[in-house]
């Protein structure tokens, strides 16, 4: 066999052919329900069996979109996803490098406090939640909720923020120190930048939880002009029958801002490290 | 020159930092969670409210001693997690080492490789109800296309079946999340690494263990930690796809938790299951992260 030959056979079976596999087992639920979201709904329901939609129709978007209201929703959704990401991911830059650069009394328990809260199923912890919000006032209100989102996503963000900042050398902080940084200068002008495809990451989840999360809506929130596309999607399924194709519409749609965002946020993963790092 | 981060430097200033989330964390989970745990020592029944009544540890002896089902859904939750921690791990570290590499599309690929990350819980559960199902399901068109028609069954709702399809199915939306978490540690390996071992003539399979590994090792005992954790109290997918059928095969602790406390209203009876999987995980971490001495590294 020749070398090119056995290189380029070589590459196909270690990234191309695994690759393949993957791609297929990602994209058949998808693309299954991109092609249920063309289809007439009754066809699905009496279970005629079509790879692709005939004939095609954008019924179903169009019913979701204005019928259902998912317009109203993809607006509350997206005011409560912005809101508490834009603590959280403040917050987990602060608490990743608390956690990653000091060594102070009670760090440990700190980090024990952030796993103690992912060890319960929210599901149990949800009616007293319920009981609180409305002594607070905030129950049915889109600020309680971001509360909410921001207190259910700290936890994890500062500590996937804490081992991506533990992953830049402690030396470029010191050179900034000596340059005369000061502390707040430090984080935001040699952490923040160096740390910049970490924090992307935590941003894009962070945003992907508080989009698509359903529990704490779906109790706290009792007017329907506030729900969010999470919420409004589940009224879609019926406790007798479901309209499969507007579903599949409505979830089509519900994909569409954590996808964009990824397309975006996957450069800086790609462009990113190194660039803070070290040099000599 | 005085020292950055110094150990003896007696600073507020990690404290300030830390405090906010403190705060938040204390109002919005600690408050609940403790409360709740409150009524695992009570015989508390939403039925009859009135008759609440303190009744020490009785519900956590009767677990222990009388519970058939306790002891078959832990069980369960032991084999659930241990399925989506192993495979998702494995698969996770395949596809973040191929997405790593250099190859056209690849932006497009990773975008679509962590689609299903980015589909909502009860989405997840559509499409896979959608492949699964009976008469509309595509797994069983496409069996009888092949000429496999005799295969064709329900799969969420066989007893053979049912524990593989949702596990499948939690697959599916976990690999990505590992994929994505390690591809963030791969992008922290200096290339340098790879320069110099490429001139020292190492093999990549050796650089895998003797590079990549150990520089992802937080990322990996991290992401590990915490699938294990969200697999173990996970409800979502279970209980919209089999809500714990076909005769208990995909029961799981929090599974029955919730058929306890907020189906049946026994809630004090509940939150004693609540606390005893709250211990397990508890323990389970302590050991996991004295094992791997987190949060000890060379980095604090």
């Amino acid at each position: 066999m020749k070398p090119k030959t056995k290189k380029k056979l070589i590459r196909v079976l270690t990234l191309y052919l695994p690759m393949t596999f993957f791609l297929l087992f990602i994209g058949i639920p998808l693309l299954w329900a991109l092609s249920l979201s063309f289809r007439e709904g009754s066809s699905v329901i009496k279970g005629e069996f079509q790879f692709l939609p005939d004939p095609v129709t954008i019924a179903n978007y169009v019913y979701v979109w204005t019928r259902n209201r998912l317009n109203r929703y993809f607006v509350n959704s997206m005011i409560t996803s912005f809101g508490s990401v834009f603590v959280i991911g403040f917050l987990a830059l602060f608490n990743g490098y608390a956690m990653s650069r000091f060594a102070f009394k009670g760090k440990r328990i700190f980090m024990v406090i952030l796993l103690m809260t992912q060890m319960i199923p929210l599901i149990f912890n949800m009616s007293s939640i319920f009981l609180m919000m409305v002594k607070l006032k905030l129950a049915n209100s889109l600020f309680g909720i971001c509360l909410l989102h921001i207190a259910s996503g700290l936890p994890y963000n500062s500590l996937m923020m804490k081992s991506f900042i533990g992953g830049i050398p402690r030396e470029i902080d010191e050179a900034a120190a000596i340059d005369g940084c000061n502390r707040a200068q430090i984080i935001f002008k040699v952490i923040l930048p160096a740390v910049r495809p970490g924090f992307t990451t935590v941003i894009a989840y962070a945003f992907i939880t508080c989009w698509n999360e359903y529990l704490l809506s779906y109790t706290l929130l009792t007017d329907a002009k506030k729900f969010p596309v999470s919420v409004g999607l589940k009224y879609l399924v019926g406790e007798y029958s479901t309209d499969y194709s507007a579903l599949a519409a409505g979830c089509i749609i519900a994909l569409i801002p954590p996808i964009l965002l990824f397309a975006y946020v996957q450069k800086h993963l790609v462009s990113g490290m190194n660039a803070g790092a070290v040099k000599g | 020159m005085k020292a950055l981060y110094s150990k003896h430097a007696k600073t507020i200033f990690p404290w300030l930092l830390i405090l906010p989330t403190l705060a938040f964390l204390i109002v919005f989970c600690f408050v609940p969670m403790f409360r709740g745990f409150g009524y695992s020592v009570t015989n508390y029944d939403r039925g009859n409210p009135k008759a609440t009544e303190f009744v020490g540890l009785a519900n956590f002896v009767r677990i222990f001693t009388e519970d058939q089902v306790f002891v078959k859904a832990l069980v369960n939750s032991v084999k659930w997690v241990g399925c989506e921690v192993v495979l998702q791990l494995f698969f996770g570290m395949i596809f973040a080492l191929i997405l790593n590499q250099n190859f056209k599309g690849r932006g497009l690929v990773r975008t679509f490789c962590f689609a299903p990350w980015a589909v909502s819980g009860v989405l997840t559960t559509m499409l896979w109800i959608l492949i699964y199902n009976e008469h509309i399901g595509l797994l069983n068109h496409v069996l009888r296309l092949a000429g496999f028609g005799h295969l064709t069954k329900a799969w969420a709702q066989n007893i053979q079946t049912a524990f593989g399809a949702v596990v499948v199915a939690e697959l599916w939306r976990g690999i990505p999340f590992f994929t994505i978490t390690l591809l963030g540690g791969l992008q922290t390996i200096p290339l340098e690494l790879y320069e110099s071992a490429r001139v020292d003539g190492g093999s990549s399979w050796k650089n895998f263990w003797l590079i990549t590994i150990p520089y992802m090792k937080e990322s990996i005992i991290f992401a590990t930690l915490m699938r294990t954790i969200w697999e173990f109290r996970s409800v979502d997918l279970i209980m919209t796809m089999t809500d714990g059928g076909p005769v208990r095969r995909t029961l799981t602790l929090p599974i029955y938790m919730y058929k306890t406390s907020i189906e049946n209203g026994q809630y004090g009876y509940g939150a004693a299951l609540t606390v005893i999987l709250f211990l397990i995980l508890s323990v389970y971490v302590v050991i996991y992260l004295k094992a791997n001495h987190f949060g000890k590294g060379v980095n604090e």
